[in-house]
């Protein structure tokens, strides 16, 4: 063959080009001066497990990746190694002259049908022990609707009774109330009705009595959704305008949330990924949030969405000084004291944060008397992992896994505040020719 | 069309035919641009595979451009975009990032896997491989790169329109899929009628090829139909734009008829004179409506998606066809199945796949398109509501059931896209391990199983979808089984090499770098395949790595293996073998240095089609590693320089190739490099089967097919 006799360049070159080209991408790395030069890979691995149901996924998981290891190390290994041996040497006429061997070929067949069958079976246990959780029956389970919309997500908490409403009924230009208007004005009207901050889920509030208790914030779009830990949840998923998915990476959760459709999953989140942490003020870290609540010294109720504040008590008026609400961490508080004092935001030098979160904690002994406060210590994400569109990345929300007693206070001691979207039509506004196209283009 | 003859006598009658009826003199057009030469279109696709390739290759740095480095200014293309009032930053602004990454996807696999795979070395090898002297419907071939061709013009046009590209992922998800993400008004009809307009001058251009290859009666009437069209294109371009805007249903679908009916006249009657006539009138017709509709009216890069595919499924579907009936009855005498190598047998199995699939796909796009243009509502629900605006084609449809119907066609793709170069890689390590391939027949066999298996696993993409869990079972359980074929065939290429004479040439270490990465993409495929763990890794970079892993690592390694391999016979050269070992130890080492490290994302849970990860803080921490992959990925594009120079050059100055320069023993290589039309002289007689490399029958190690040994056929031994 012409290949067995290489040419000089090749023989020439060769050694060179292999040191060369293990040696690129190192060589190409320092033109790109902020990779850091130890990318401390050892520490990503499967990220903890806090739910009852991911202990199961998480071993079948560490199965496969043995088995599939294994496999991966022996495959390789014989290939490398038959290739180093069988290499065609000067003066080697022939190869083995074999068309196979049935046994051996019936050997690979049936082992890998073997083991992958018994996956398959150990799958099945563990998907069914989440899609078809024991916990779908628990009587006590929370029920919590999360609504997906371009790029946002919307949480509704069941009420005091435990039952969610009707939602995502959005009025139609076809239904009575808007039958008789021109379609251009009908689908305005519309668009006020369920756009902020009117009935945005398009609850039905004709229906039942289910729906009339439920903590459910028109305005408040991507508020922190907050559950309890050690208690069922029913998370029901739906979607506005196109598919998200609702991926709780700690909790082993993923489940698209499609328009037309109610996806729903029970599960458990162990105490262990509760945020909430009881803390001495000096030792909460100027990130974390605070858990603010009604039982806080000094804090007061800023309305829906649960929202509560301790304010500066020598503050005056109508609108007392805020230092720090529920889901701010210390930071958050700092900064806003700084800004009403008329600092700019690009001003703010880190000493000068860190003086002000000390006064801030100082602030708050003082005047509340305030020595330990909750502080979110484990925020938890909620990421969208099907594509929804150009602001895809942006559709994160806060998720926090509270004790169960603190959940019915954030529950039950407020008082629902006051909202009344209307089932009828709203008098459109005159519409504009333009305002009308901008609103159907999609974003 | 040619009639099929007996396959007994198929070589002799097809070659007789061919060097009838073609004296030398053909003209260039007819020679080289609309051939109906097999070897010509092979090329042709080859050629429109690799300018996709690059197209589909730089959309990916810049795609890995902003991942590493999110809004770090594009070097000098970004000021440039920005310059011309395409892109509203320097950096690659958001709404294009999901765009370039779906035409990414688009491109690579429709554009330049599938062409490159099926396109080329469909029509290349079998014909030569099996001793026909071409395809069974040559012009149909013909018709397949000819309607591919559209297709990929459609998908880089898209880049222009009004709002930029698909930006809905290569899946086009709806109801994503089914927004405007340009502005204009929701105007239905005209839309609609632009779509039409568009299909039928498409068929003009179709029609423009068919002209060459057929002639019919002359007719006189054809020249007032000719006039009528004039003044009719006349009144179409004096009106203003405001006329399209101002159509009615009725008055669209009058004028798609009349210019249907200008077409049938055409292809009726008249001459040749006349149809040419006739062809430009109309084309200039539909290009101005076309031009004029596409300032106005929603006609925007995601139609263009559904238009573009649309046509690339006829190819698909011309291509299978054409591949099956020629292999089922064009064989040589003495080429039973059994004796066809196995990269015939791939690719006939992956045409009947594709014969069966892309139909769906078809079906899914129409349906889809028309709900795009708000005409239907096959995927979207009955309350539908965009930006808080009802819309007014809300109601009844299921969303998920196109999630069915596209994996219905996309999961057989996938082994569409990997089928061939396992038949490809199998010939290629035979040759250069100079032995037989083991167990030959097992290896026939696990191509059926994974093909049939393929029709029965698409749902396990849909894990997560909210489709039914007990479905989601059904799912993983089929799908764990089609790792088993897939195991036979890797075990038997690992049972080639075993005692072998291993040469490495650029082809056969591709050849070998497509088992490597091919082990690695199908043992990642088990994560997914288990529903409970793939909960926590479905549509993160677990997936991209796994997808990279089978389509590049396997398919596009496969794919540079058979290019070296065949390059000589194609075009008569022979290609650098040091540039060759360049290229492939560049893009082996950073082709995984790019995709390995997705696996570690993936498991931490980091999503997919993210423009930024820095905004999520278990996201964030993954930023070297991303940056990592990034200059990995960059050296990946880098390292395909010298192959196209090696492509470019050894065109042009590599040594002329001999008949067999690598002593192989299937058909092709008895032929010159490369081939004559009718690709025989004399119709080859095969007595033995494909890989009869070190018989000990003879002196030499290897015994051509062609070849009559004593009991060559006989033997058969198993160790």
């Amino acid at each position: 063959m012409i290949l067995s006799k290489p040419g000089t360049l090749s023989r020439v070159l060769r050694l060179p080009l292999i040191v060369a080209a293990l040696l690129a991408p190192a060589l190409a790395a320092p033109a790109f001066a902020d990779v850091p030069p130890n990318l401390q890979w050892n520490k990503y691995r499967l990220p903890p497990d806090y739910s009852t149901h991911g202990a199961g996924m998480d071993s079948l998981y560490t199965l496969i990746l043995w088995i599939t290891m294994i496999v991966f190390i022996v495959v390789e290994v014989v290939l490398v190694y038959f290739l180093i041996k069988y290499r065609h040497r000067p003066g080697q006429q022939k190869a083995r002259f074999s068309h196979g061997n049935t046994r051996l070929e019936m050997v690979w067949t049936l082992v890998p049908a073997v083991i992958l069958v018994a996956l398959a079976l150990m799958t099945k246990r563990v998907w069914d022990n989440y899609r078809y959780s024991p916990l779908g029956d628990d009587p006590n389970r929370a029920r919590f609707l999360v609504v997906g919309e371009q790029f946002k997500w919307h949480v509704v908490y069941a009420g005091p009774d435990g039952k969610l409403g009707k939602y995502l009924a959005f009025p139609k230009p076809t239904d009575p109330g808007y039958r008789t208007m021109p379609e251009a004005e009908a689908l305005k009207a519309i668009t006020n009705a369920i756009a902020p901050p009117n009935n945005t889920l398009g609850q039905d509030l004709s229906a039942e009595e289910a729906g009339k208790d439920d903590d459910y914030a028109p305005t408040a779009a991507a508020r922190p959704i907050v559950l309890p830990v050690d208690r069922a949840l029913e998370i029901n998923l739906s979607a506005k305008d196109v598919l998200h998915d609702f991926f709780l990476p700690n909790f082993r959760v993923k489940l698209d949330a499609v328009p037309g459709m109610r996806g729903v999953i029970n599960f458990k989140a162990l105490p262990n990924g509760q945020s909430t942490q009881r803390m001495d003020i000096d030792q909460i870290p100027a990130w974390a949030r605070i858990w603010v609540t009604y039982d806080t010294p000094g804090a007061r109720l800023l309305g829906n969405p649960k929202i509560w504040q301790i304010s500066d008590p020598k503050g005056t008026g109508a609108l007392p000084s805020a230092w720090i609400a529920t889901f701010q961490s210390l930071e958050d508080g700092a900064r806003n004291r700084l800004r009403r004092r008329n600092i700019e935001m690009e001003a703010i030098t880190p000493p000068m944060l860190s003086s002000e979160i000390e006064s801030l904690r100082s602030d708050l002994r003082s005047a509340y008397g305030i020595t330990q406060l909750t502080a979110l210590m484990k925020p938890w994400e909620l990421a969208c992992e099907e594509l929804c569109g150009a602001g895809h990345y942006t559709m994160r929300n806060d998720v926090f896994f509270v004790s169960k007693q603190e959940y019915e206070d954030f529950m039950n001691k407020v008082e629902l505040s006051k909202r009344a979207p209307s089932t009828q039509p709203i008098k459109p506004a005159p519409v504009a020719a333009g305002d009308l196209q901008a609103a159907s283009a999609s974003r | 069309m040619t009639a099929i003859p007996h396959p007994s006598q198929a070589g002799s009658v097809a070659h007789e035919a061919h060097g009838a009826e073609h004296p030398h003199e053909i003209s260039f057009f007819k020679k080289y641009i609309f051939s109906t030469d097999h070897k010509v279109i092979g090329i042709q696709f080859l050629l429109l595979g690799l300018t996709f390739f690059v197209i589909g290759g730089l959309e990916a740095m810049l795609v890995r451009w902003q991942l590493g480095w999110p809004g770090r200014p594009v070097p000098v293309f970004g000021a440039f975009l920005k310059a011309i009032g395409v892109w509203t930053t320097e950096s690659l602004p958001d709404d294009w990032y999901t765009a370039t990454f779906t035409m990414h996807a688009s491109i690579m696999i429709f554009f330049v896997i599938i062409p490159l795979l099926v396109g080329t070395f469909g029509n290349y090898l079998i014909p030569l491989k099996i001793g026909a002297a071409d395809m069974a419907f040559p012009f149909m071939n013909g018709l397949a790169f000819w309607s591919a061709f559209p297709a990929g013009t459609i998908m880089v046009a898209s880049f222009f329109l009004n709002g930029g590209p698909a930006a809905a992922g290569w899946t086009s998800y709806p109801p994503l899929s089914a927004l405007f993400l340009g502005h204009g008004p929701e105007n239905v009809w005209p839309a609609f009628g632009v779509v039409m307009l568009y299909l039928a001058s498409v068929l003009c251009l179709l029609y423009l090829c068919a002209y060459y290859v057929t002639t019919r009666r002359t007719g006189s009437l054809i020249w007032g139909i000719c006039a009528l069209a004039i003044v009719y294109g006349a009144l179409l371009f004096t009106h203003s734009p405001a006329y399209v805007l101002g159509a009615t249903p009725t008055r669209v679908v009058l004028e798609f008829l009349i210019l249907c009916g200008f077409l049938v006249a055409a292809f009726l009657i008249g001459d040749r004179m006349s149809r040419i006539t006739l062809s430009v009138i109309l084309s200039a017709i539909a290009a101005v409506y076309i031009g004029r509709g596409a300032q106005h009216i929603a006609f925007d890069g995601q139609s263009a998606w559904f238009l573009s595919l649309f046509i690339l499924g006829f190819s698909s579907i011309l291509g299978a066809v054409n591949y099956i009936s020629t292999i089922v009855k064009l064989r040589c005498p003495g080429m039973t199945m059994f004796r066809m190598p196995l990269s015939v047998w791939a690719l006939f199995i992956t045409s009947i796949l594709v014969l069966l699939a892309t139909p769906v796909l078809a079906a899914t796009l129409l349906l889809n398109l028309l709900d795009h243009h708000r005409v239907s509502s096959f995927f979207q629900p009955y309350n539908w509501v965009v930006a808080n605006v009802p819309q007014s084609n809300s109601g009844g449809g299921y969303a998920i059931l196109h999630q069915h119907l596209f994996w219905f066609y996309s999961h057989p793709a996938v082994y569409i896209m990997i089928l061939p170069a396992m038949g490809m890689v199998s010939d290629i390590i035979a040759v250069f391990s100079r032995k037989p391939i083991f167990g030959y027949r097992p290896m026939v066999y696990a191509i059926a199983g994974i093909a049939f298996l393929g029709f029965i696993v698409w749902a396990h993409h849909m894990f997560q979808s909210g489709m039914n869990p007990t479905l989601g079972t059904t799912f993983a359980i089929s799908t764990m089984f089609i790792a088993v074929p897939s195991a036979i065939k890797t075990f038997n290429w690992l049972g080639t090499v075993w005692g072998g004479n291993i040469r490495f040439t650029a082809a056969m270490l591709n050849a070998l770098a497509f088992v490597a990465m091919f082990v690695i993409g199908g043992l990642s495929g088990i994560f997914m395949a288990s529903t409970a763990v793939d909960v926590h890794i479905h549509d993160t970079y677990f997936i991209v790595a796994h997808i990279h892993y089978v389509l590049f690592g396997g398919t596009m390694f496969g794919i540079f293996g058979s290019i070296y391999f065949w390059y000589p016979k194609m075009f008569g050269r022979m290609m650098n073998e040091t540039l060759g070992k360049i290229h492939f130890i560049l893009s082996f080492i950073a082709f995984n240095c790019t995709f390995f490290p997705m696996h570690i994302l993936g498991v931490g849970g980091v999503a997919r089609r993210y423009a930024d990860h820095t905004g999520i803080a278990s996201f964030a921490k993954y930023q070297p590693m991303n940056q990592f992959i990034s200059v990995s990925a960059f050296v990946l594009g880098i390292a395909q320089l010298p192959f196209i120079i090696n492509f470019i050059g050894s065109w042009v100055w590599g040594p002329k190739a001999s008949r067999n320069p690598w002593e192989a023993t299937t058909l092709e290589w008895e032929t010159e490099s490369p081939p004559p039309h009718g690709n025989f002289t004399k119709v080859p007689v095969v007595h033995h089967g494909p890989y009869e490399y070190s018989s000990p029958l003879v002196e030499e190690d290897w015994l051509a097919q062609t070849r009559f040994v004593e009991g060559a056929d006989k033997l058969v031994v198993k160790h």
